[in-house]
């Protein structure tokens, strides 16, 4: 009887057709993933727990209904839920979006976004079908470089979990990271 | 012209590595001519400072996921169908419960109703949501809360409307009322029964516990949420800091949320569940109620960790923890009734909730339990045959019948002197026969518990078989076919070598009859290879009967060399069959020997079979079939034990570990994996063991028994199992007394002896589920052919 087991030996026996197995990995990946949806949370003032929550359930519901995935490790499982995490927002957020439309304008001014860490005062939100957009783009460009985009922001990885996930060194990650974010923020500001 | 992002991203984070004042200038120098890539990077750096940390802004466009969530206050005084909503009742990280009346004007209802916390999302989940409350609302049993209607509220929340249960738990229910044993076990009964109503309609609960469970005012026990969780949680995880951690699974799956508290060992650990899950948690929850106390404590909110402290601990028996004033009555009969729901392994719990629910009736009337008789496992078996061969067996039985009424119309025929066609119709009975003989039962061989069934196959087979085969003497095919179905019956019946039942006598009155014919046949055509190694392969079988469970080492010995010479002409014809025989028929031969104290003729034995093993081509196939691994593994086996005679232990340990090596990588497809695994470390633990080597030798011990037990869980019926499993315990206990007297320390040495002494028990526990005629142990276990042995030790050291 098994009774511990990493991530990877979880996600194996998911595979095989143990239903539960995904229960263990989500539960061992709870935290993470709750850090990766408080991240996108940030700027929520009101009820976070239960926000950030109903986006990793809406993940894992997700994650269920692609269980065709050829697991390799805990990296992949994280950059499958960073990615599902994205689509989960995108859509709403469009879906969101179509709603308010003919209203007041949804595009929130990048002039007014601050550093979090310089001003704690409540930030400004990203538009996330516009940010979308531009990592569409960029994937054509680079696609690692997307890649890290994901997993770090949708994903809600550190850098050495991107590094992990992505076989590649913190180093590197952390340069893909930082041209990246320069890249898409030339790119949302032109698009303004 | 394009530019290449490798370049960019180079540049660009060489530049963030300067002050910013140098920057623009050094762009310039690091691109030179490249303007292309000098307009890229510059305008990258343009931004840099504004974009450093804007991918830390949190995400527009999530506000939908809280207009999801449900707000419960907002539903009160709200419409749901025919209801309108009184008050919340509770609520719960699944979903909120109100309590709610029938508004439409027909008649006065309350009613319970269960909005899930969040809303469905595709039409799938829909339908699966509406087909499974159809399901659900056909259960109908006075003890389990009646599903009434269902339906999805205006903004996608799932609801179920339920009968409103005025009670309280029935742990709050047995303490307010200050119930005795006797008011408490006719409580559970009803429960039990009510259970096992759900569990006949293919629904199990998966959280059965207290809070579960209601009691009305007139004493009716009420289960609640049969197959609701799963109905309305696709997918949850309690809210951190709840006091109970749930966990849930999906409405697609099996899976359901539980309570760890209440939840059975495979439950936490994630593996899949069945309804002895439900045996196991009511056991929890008899626990509960009858001492006052839950059998462990739960720590923590890690799965893992939870699920390791359950499997490892051992329960103590309700009245040790109970109050002197009931400890009395709950030591013997009940104690021995909840450990058994309690057990660790699904398959010694009961049966089934029936079987639970019948040891409370008789403890009720004072009759004895079946927890306390020794014969359950033969039940499970019995029970997970039944279950788990299920939809198949019904294309069997009717292949049988079929059998069945074609014999007798053919004998009809016959008797009416219609000649031609019971000529005609012989054949396809024969046909349909060998069918139901040789091909339905090894179709099923890997289903567990299935032993039993295929011997009561074969046997109906081979009386059809036997029928024919008096009115038709001229066919050599069915006479070949019955003293094989014969073989096999013998086989499955007594072959201590693989899964059999036990009955060493029964099979060797079939193997005669198996000799007899084939003997017949060969007079006929005594150059005959298949013919031959037919009987080659009864004579080998036969000896081990004779060996293994008779104890008659000279008669197996002369089988085998019948066996042997009957082989030995066709060996140059390179055919597998032969091959494999004459391989076998050596190292057989050479395994009575070894044991009746001959060990040079048995080594002489092995080196023929190595030989004949060496002079088969590499590219024959028989070199690469598992058969050929499996022999291979079985000389290394007999070496081992032969080395281990001649005091040469360090090259025993060095066979046992080609074998294991073998076993592990070369057969992991073979059916009967476990058993060949749970072998070779038994093998390896023992020959550690003679050489002092106490921890390596305990964890190979560990590691058989594991494998033995995952066997003996799957072939419950099959004897082999169950003494391996007795020896390998009982040379455990050896082991560790051996270990306890060599410690000086007296509470590490207390500590050692209670080590030797569990494990001692547990042998005397397997022992006791042998079947009483089957107390005569394969003579391979050298350590002790007389169960008494083990009992004595277990009395005199424990």
């Amino acid at each position: 009887m098994q009774s511990t087991g990493s991530i990877t030996q979880f996600l194996e026996r998911w595979e095989a057709g143990s239903p539960h197995a995904l229960n263990h990995v989500v539960e061992q990946a709870y935290e993470k993933l709750a850090q990766q949806a408080r991240g996108m949370m940030r700027g929520e003032r009101r009820g976070h727990t239960l926000q950030t929550r109903a986006l990793v359930h809406e993940t894992y519901i997700r994650l269920l209904e692609i269980r065709n995935i050829d697991w390799q490790n805990r990296g992949h499982f994280y950059a499958v839920a960073a990615s599902i995490m994205r689509r989960v927002l995108v859509d709403h957020a469009r879906a969101k979006q179509s709603q308010k439309r003919g209203s007041d304008s949804i595009h929130v001014s990048l002039e007014k976004c601050e550093p979090v860490a310089t001003d704690s005062s409540v930030p400004a939100m990203l538009d996330v079908v516009a940010l979308n957009d531009a990592m569409i783009s960029l994937e054509k460009q680079d696609p690692t470089q997307a890649q890290v985009v994901e997993l770090r922001y949708f994903g809600g990885l550190t850098i050495a979990e991107t590094a992990d996930a992505l076989n590649l060194s913190p180093a590197t990650v952390k340069r893909k990271w930082a041209v990246a974010q320069t890249w898409l923020y030339r790119e949302l500001s032109v698009n303004q | 012209m394009t530019v290449s992002s490798e370049r960019v991203e180079e540049i660009f984070n060489a530049l963030m590595e300067n002050p910013s004042d140098l920057r623009s200038e050094l762009c310039k120098a690091y691109c030179g001519s490249d303007t292309a890539l000098w307009r890229e990077v510059n305008s990258l750096l343009q931004v840099a400072e504004n974009a450093e940390g804007f991918l830390s802004l949190g995400a527009d466009g999530v506000e939908w996921i809280t207009r999801q969530t449900l707000e419960p206050e907002s539903l009160t005084g709200q419409r749901l169908g025919a209801f309108e909503i009184v008050r919340v009742l509770d609520s719960g990280g699944m979903g909120v419960v109100f309590l709610a009346k029938r508004v439409d004007g027909h008649y006065e209802q309350q009613v319970a109703i269960k909005v899930a916390r969040f809303g469905l999302e595709s039409e799938g989940t829909h339908q699966r949501f509406h087909s499974e409350r159809q399901f659900l609302a056909h259960l109908q049993h006075s003890n389990i809360a009646q599903l009434l209607d269902g339906g999805t509220s205006a903004d996608g929340h799932p609801y179920l409307v339920m009968e409103y249960i005025q009670g309280e738990t029935i742990d709050k229910h047995c303490r307010s009322n200050q119930l005795s044993i006797k008011p408490i076990l006719l409580l559970m009964g009803q429960v039990c029964n009510a259970v096992h109503y759900a569990h006949q309609n293919l629904l199990i609960h998966c959280d059965l516990k207290p809070a579960n469970i209601l009691v009305t005012a007139t004493g009716m026990p009420k289960l609640l949420d049969f197959g609701i969780a799963t109905l309305l949680q696709p997918t949850h995880f309690a809210p951190t800091g709840s006091p109970t951690n749930k966990l849930t699974a999906t409405a697609d799956s099996t899976a359901a949320p539980f309570t760890p508290e209440f939840a059975a060992p495979e439950q936490l650990c994630g593996e899949p569940v069945t309804t002895a899950a439900d045996v196991y948690s009511l056991g929890v929850v008899l626990y509960r109620l009858l001492s006052g106390k839950l059998p462990y404590k739960i720590c923590g909110d890690n799965l893992q960790d939870i699920a390791e402290t359950v499997t490892n601990i051992t329960i103590p028996a309700p009245s040790s923890v109970a109050t002197p004033a009931i400890q009395k009555q709950l030591r013997g009969d009940l104690d021995s009734l909840v450990l058994k729901a309690l057990h660790k392994d699904p398959a010694r719990r009961y049966s089934s909730v029936q079987e639970l629910a019948d040891d409370i009736d008789r403890y009720l009337a004072g009759h004895p339990l079946k927890a306390s008789n020794s014969t359950w496992l033969y039940r499970a078996g019995k029970f997970i045959g039944r279950h788990r061969v299920g939809v198949g067996l019904g294309t069997l039985a009717a292949i049988s019948l079929l059998a069945g009424s074609l014999i007798s119309t053919w004998q009809w025929q016959i008797a009416q002197a219609k000649q031609v066609e019971a000529e005609r119709r012989s054949q396809d009975v024969h046909e349909l026969t060998s069918m139901v003989v040789f091909d339905i039962p090894k179709s099923i061989s890997e289903l567990p518990g299935s032993t039993p069934l295929r011997e009561r196959m074969i046997r109906k087979g081979v009386a059809y078989l036997d029928t024919l085969e008096k009115t038709r003497t001229d066919s050599p095919e069915l006479r070949n076919d019955l003293a094989s179905a014969y073989l096999e019956l013998a086989r499955l019946q007594g072959n201590p070598m693989s899964s059999n039942l036990g009955d060493p006598e029964l099979a060797l009155s079939n193997f005669k009859k198996a000799l007899k014919i084939q003997k017949q046949l060969l007079i006929d055509s005594p150059n005959d290879m298949n013919l031959n190694l037919k009987l080659a392969t009864s004579y080998m079988f036969k000896g081990a009967v004779h060996g293994a469970s008779l104890g008659d080492l000279d008669q197996a010995h002369v089988l085998t060399e019948q066996c042997l010479a009957l082989v030995k002409p066709f060996v140059h014809t390179g055919n597998p069959q032969v091959l494999k025989r004459s391989i076998a028929c050596s190292t057989v031969a050479a395994h009575w020997l070894t044991l009746a104290g001959h060990e040079s003729l048995a080594t002489q034995h092995l080196r023929k079979a190595e030989q004949v093993y060496k002079n088969i081509p590499a590219n024959h196939p028989f070199i690469s079939s598992m058969a050929g691994h499996r022999l291979r593994a079985r000389i290394h086996e007999e070496w081992a034990e032969i080395k281990t005679r001649s005091g040469d232990f360090q090259e025993a340990l060095e066979h046992e570990r080609k074998r294991l090596e073998i076993i592990l990588t070369q057969l992991q497809a073979h059916e009967s994996i476990d058993r060949f695994v749970g072998t070779a470390y038994h093998g390896l633990a023992a020959r550690l063991a003679a050489v002092d080597r106490f921890v390596e030798a305990q964890q190979a011990f560990a590691l058989a028994s594991t494998h033995w037990r995952k066997w003996q869980y799957d072939h419950p019926l099959d004897v082999s199992a169950t003494q391996a499993l007795i020896v390998i315990q009982g040379e455990l206990a050896d082991l560790r007394w051996k270990v306890a007297g060599s410690v000086i320390e007296p509470a590490i040495r207390a500590h050692a002896v209670k080590n030797s002494c569990t494990a001692y028990y547990d042998s005397v526990r397997y022992l006791d589920m042998l079947p009483e005629n089957q107390t005569s142990f394969p003579r391979r276990y050298a350590w002790s052919s007389d169960p008494d042995t083990i009992i004595e030790r277990f009395a005199d050291r424990c």
